[in-house]
C-alpha cells in the first residue's frame, strides 16, 4: 500500500479583491511505505500547502490525497491517527507549559493513556536531547530547542507517516546532524517520511527519492543519484591549478567539450565520454597536476537547471 | 469522538493550559491582594449607590447583583483566551489532531469561572458583614454552590462568545464587554427583569445568570426550596444549551479553518 498518494491534487487560496491563487496545481505524487522522500522547492512553491492538506489541516480544492489509503477529505479521523506533522519554525507550542507538559498534552489528544504517555514522553524527550530541560517552561527555550521539541511532538503518536515541513531551518549544525540521525532511525524503523526542505545536501543525504516543486507544480520525482545523470549525461572532472598551456592541450583532446574556470584556479572539464576523461587525466598527470576530482552535478544544480534561473531565497 | 475517557482527557489538557495561563497572570498574592480586593471594592461601590437610592433591602439586592456581574465579567475573559491558540500557532495543530474542539475549549478557560466563584462568594459574604446580612453555615454552603453553578453555566455562554471571538479576534474585548453590559442591564442585577418590556424579559430567560440570581436571592430571602430548585434547574438547563451550541460552533470553526485559511495564519 502506498503511504501517500495524491491525484490531480489542487488547492487555491481566495484572497479578497484578487483572483484565486493556485498554490498547488494538479499534483500527482506517490510515496511507498518506508520511503524517505524530500520535496525541494523555493519559497512559495506550495510545500507547506501540501503538508497542510496531507495533515488534514486544509482541504483540497480539487483532486484527492490519501494517506495509507484514507482520503484526507472524507476520512480525516483515520488520517489523523496514522500521521504526524511538524511545521517549521518555533511557533505552535504552549510557551507557558514545560516541554514535558507540551508532549503530554499532544499525547493525550492522540488518545494515549497515562502510563503510555509517561513512557513515551520520557523516551522522546531523551531522543531529542531535552530530557534535562523536561520541566522547564518552553518560553525559555532557544529556537533550536523548540524545533527539537516540535519533532518530538510530531512523533508522540508513533505515526506511520511523518510530515516534516522545513524542520531544520534555523537549526544549529549539531542539532541538524542529530536530526539527520533521527530521520535515519525513523527510516530503519519503517516509518514513511515526507520532508520539505531548501537544503540540497540534506535531501540528497537522507532521501530515497526527491521531488521538485515550483509554482505549485511537481517538476520531477527521482532518485537523488539519478538526477545527476539527467542534467549531465556528460562526464566532468574538476582540476585545480591547470597551467594555461596545458589548458589548451586539454581542450584539443577529442571529446572534451568545455573547460571553464568555476572558481579561482579551479577548472571544470566537461567531456562527452570516458575516453576523453582518460585523455585529460593522462595529460594532467604527466604535467604533474594531481589535484583532480571527478565531480557530479549537485542537487542544487539539478534544481536550478529544472527551475530555471529563478532566485533561491533561503529565507526562514 | 464522544468517547467519555477521551473527552475527559481533552478537557484535562485544556485545564492544564488554563492553569498555566492563570498562573502567569496572578501569583497567589496578586490574586488575593489585588484582584479579589478589587472585586470586593467594586461591589462595595455599588452597594453605596444602592444605599443612597434605596432601602436596606435594595442594598442587599444590589450587592448580590453586582457581585454576580463581577462573576459574569471575569468568566467572559474566556472571550480572549479562546483566541490565544491562534496567536500561539497551536490552532493548525489542533485542527490536524483528533480533537473534539469544544471539549478542549471547555478546559482551556476553566480557571476564569472557578476564580470567579471564589471572588464573587467572598465579595457577597464580606459585604454582608457591613449591611447586617447574616448567613447560616448551610446557607453559605448553598450560596457558594449556587455561585459555582451559575458561574459554570455562564461559562458555557462565554464559550459561545469565545467561539465567535475566534473568528473576529480583534473584537474579543468588545464582544465580552457588550455581553457583560447587556447582562447587567437586563438580567436582574440592579433592577428586576420584570421592569423591562416582555421581549427583553423573554430574551433574559436564555441567560443563565438571570436564573442564578433568582436562586441566590431566594436563599437570602428564604424562598421555598422548590422555587430555588426550579431556578437552579433553569440555570443548569440554559447553561447546557449554551454548551451544546459552543460544541457546534467550535466544530464549525475547525471545519471553516480547513476550508479557508484565515484562522490558520
Ligand atoms: N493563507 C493563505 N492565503 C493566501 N495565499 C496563501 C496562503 N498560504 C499560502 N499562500 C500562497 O500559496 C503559495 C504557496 O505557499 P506555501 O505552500 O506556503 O509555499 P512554501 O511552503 O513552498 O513556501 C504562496 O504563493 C503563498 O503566498
Ligand atoms: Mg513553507
Amino acid at each position: 500500500m502506498t503511504a501517500i498518494e495524491t491525484q490531480r491534487l489542487t488547492r487555491s487560496y481566495t484572497v479578497k479583491g484578487k483572483p484565486d491563487h493556485v498554490a498547488l496545481d494538479k499534483i500527482d505524487l506517490s510515496i511507498p511505505r518506508g520511503e524517505v522522500h524530500s520535496l525541494l522547492g523555493p519559497n512559495g512553491a506550495g510545500k507547506t500547502t501540501l503538508c497542510r492538506i496531507l495533515s488534514t489541516v486544509l482541504l483540497p480544492t480539487s483532486g484527492t490525497a490519501k494517506v495509507l489509503g484514507h482520503d484526507v477529505a472524507t476520512e480525516p479521523q483515520q488520517v489523523k491517527r496514522s500521521l504526524g506533522v511538524v511545521f517549521g519554525g518555533d511557533r505552535g507550542l504552549y510557551n507557558r507549559l514545560t516541554s514535558k507538559q507540551n508532549l503530554d498534552f499532544w499525547a493525550s489528544m492522540y488518545g494515549l493513556g497515562r502510563a503510555e504517555r509517561r513512557d513515551r514522553v520520557g523516551r522522546l524527550l531523551d531522543r531529542v536531547g531535552l530530557a534535562e530541560r523536561a520541566d522547564e517552561p518552553v518560553q525559555s527555550f532557544s529556537r533550536g530547542m523548540k524545533q527539537r521539541l516540535h519533532l518530538a511532538r510530531g512523533l508522540v503518536s508513533s505515526p506511520a507517516v511523518l510530515l516534516l515541513d522545513e524542520p531544520t531551518v534555523g537549526m544549529d549544525p549539531v542539532s541538524a546532524r542529530d536530526f539527520r540521525d533521527l530521520v535515519r532511525e525513523l527510516r530503519s524503523d519503517g516509518h514513511t517520511v515526507l520532508m520539505t526542505t531548501h537544503d540540497m545536501p540534506e535531501a540528497a543525504d537522507l532521501s530515497d527519492r526527491v521531488s521538485f516543486i515550483d509554482n505549485g507544480a511537481l517538476a520531477l520525482t527521482e532518485n537523488p543519484d539519478v538526477i545527476g545523470e539527467i542534467v549531465s549525461s556528460k562526464e566532468r572532472i574538476d582540476v585545480r591549478a591547470l597551467p594555461p598551456e596545458l589548458r589548451q592541450e586539454v581542450i584539443r583532446v577529442p571529446g572534451v567539450s568545455t573547460v571553464t574556470e568555476i572558481e579561482h584556479g579551479l577548472f571544470r572539464v566537461e567531456a562527452e565520454h570516458k575516453e576523453a576523461v582518460r585523455g585529460v587525466l593522462m595529460l594532467a598527470i604527466e604535467a604533474g597536476v594531481t589535484d583532480i576530482a571527478r565531480s557530479r552535478p549537485s542537487l542544487e544544480e539539478v534544481y536550478l537547471h529544472l527551475i530555471g534561473r529563478r532566485g533561491m531565497n533561503v529565507a526562514p | 469522538m464522544l468517547h467519555p475517557v477521551q473527552a475527559a482527557r481533552t478537557v484535562t489538557q485544556g485545564v492544564v493550559v488554563s492553569v498555566a495561563d492563570f498562573r502567569s497572570f496572578y501569583t497567589w498574592r496578586t490574586w488575593s491582594g489585588a484582584w479579589l480586593v478589587r472585586i470586593v471594592c467594586q461591589v462595595a461601590f455599588y452597594s453605596l449607590i444602592g444605599n443612597m437610592v434605596g432601602d436596606s433591602d435594595y442594598v442587599i439586592y444590589v450587592i448580590i447583583g453586582a457581585a454576580m456581574m463581577a462573576c459574569v465579567a471575569e468568566t467572559l475573559m474566556t472571550s480572549a483566551s479562546s483566541t490565544w491558540d491562534r496567536t500561539l500557532g497551536t490552532l493548525p495543530l489542533l485542527v490536524g489532531a483528533p480533537v473534539e474542539p469544544g471539549f478542549f475549549y471547555f478546559g482551556r478557560s476553566l480557571m476564569w469561572p472557578l476564580s470567579a466563584t471564589v471572588t464573587t462568594s467572598v465579595a457577597i459574604l464580606t459585604l454582608s458583614l457591613f449591611f447586617d446580612l447574616t448567613w447560616s453555615p448551610a446557607q453559605i454552603a448553598l450560596l457558594v454552590l449556587l455561585v459555582l453553578i451559575t458561574s459554570l453555566s455562564t461559562y458555557c455562554l462565554a464559550l459561545v462568545v469565545g467561539a465567535l471571538a475566534m473568528i473576529f479576534p480583534g473584537a474579543r474585548n468588545v464582544i465580552s464587554s457588550l455581553v457583560t453590559i447587556l447582562a447587567t442591564c437586563f438580567c436582574g442585577a440592579m433592577v428586576p427583569v420584570e421592569f423591562w418590556p416582555p421581549a427583553i424579559q423573554w430574551a433574559a430567560q436564555a441567560v443563565p445568570v438571570t436564573h442564578g440570581l433568582e436562586a441566590i436571592r431566594g436563599i437570602e430571602g428564604g424562598t421555598r426550596a422548590a422555587d430555588i430548585l426550579m431556578s437552579t434547574s433553569w440555570t443548569v438547563i440554559t447553561g447546557a444549551l449554551w454548551f451544546a451550541l459552543s460544541l457546534f460552533l467550535f466544530r464549525r470553526n475547525f471545519s471553516a479553518a480547513r476550508k479557508g485559511t484565515s484562522l490558520l495564519t
